[in-house]
């Protein structure tokens, strides 16, 4: 199973897991942050493949496209989504 | 290459903040928008000056931080041109792209632009760092642009959707 998770920078200076969004294809399914994984459903994401920034946005109904683009949008060193990790495991 | 990054404890991106947004009508996103606006206003204004300054194409939720009445911009991995994107003019929120045609600028962003303008050695040790980094041709291009956007600031305190079209976008 395909998965990204979002890492978020705390006080303490870890890393923590906030997000885990999975393929459960033809969607993708976010577990976590309640408040976060809403933002992410009604807001979506750049799709960062387009050049044009007035293109159409990515949202969990787009699948792996989404799951793909989801390292692009958070990048920085306090939100951070790792490339797409696969996993034997139903997790 | 490294780098040296402000840790700004207790912060939030914008994704993190809840709202009334969820009861999904057109009219609640729009109050939540607006008052978020209203109250980072003049942060925003900076915002997006910068991002217009070093042509970054991709401000959005998660990309500026929340903590109390300040916002603070991080992740600028898509400035100065990257990747051939296009020239960006918006800030992303909620689905809404932002930006302040024809809105007073805050004086102190004006005024700190006309200072450098008026300290050639200041520019030229801008220049000197990015072309360091990015390359000549990117670091004339975004002193330029400080240039462009400081005489119609210090001439006028804002900037018209028309004056951006044609003397902004310059790569």
């Amino acid at each position: 199973m395909k998965f990204v998770e979002i890492y978020k920078l705390q006080n303490s200076g870890d890393q923590k897991v906030i997000v885990t969004c999975k393929l459960r294809d033809p969607v993708v399914i976010c577990d976590g942050d309640p408040i976060f994984i809403k933002n992410l459903e009604k807001d979506g994401i750049r799709d960062y493949s387009n050049k044009d920034l007035g293109a159409s946005k990515l949202f969990p109904k787009d699948g792996v496209k989404f799951l793909e683009n989801l390292k692009f949008a958070f990048k920085s060193g306090y939100l951070v989504a790792t490339d797409i990790q696969e996993s034997d495991l139903n997790i | 290459m490294g780098s040296m990054q402000e840790f700004i404890p207790d912060a939030k991106a914008f994704y993190e903040l809840e709202s009334d947004y969820y009861h999904e009508t057109k009219d609640d996103l729009n109050r939540f928008r607006d008052a978020f606006v209203d109250k980072h206003r003049a942060d925003l204004m900076k915002m997006w000056i910068l991002d217009i300054i070093i042509s970054n194409s991709d401000r959005h939720g998660g990309n500026f931080l929340i903590r109390g009445d300040g916002l603070h911009a991080i992740d600028h991995g898509y400035t100065l041109r990257y990747n051939g994107d296009s020239f960006s003019k918006h800030i992303n929120l909620k689905n809404g792209m932002w930006q302040f045609f024809n809105e007073e600028l805050p004086p102190e962003l004006v005024e700190n632009i006309k200072n450098f303008l008026e300290r050639p050695g200041e520019q030229q040790v801008l220049e000197e760092l990015l072309t360091e980094l990015f390359g000549r041709e990117y670091a004339l291009a975004c002193l330029k642009r400080i240039k462009v956007i400081g005489e119609i600031l210090i001439k006028k305190g804002k900037i018209t959707g028309s004056e951006y079209d044609h003397f902004i976008p310059i790569y």
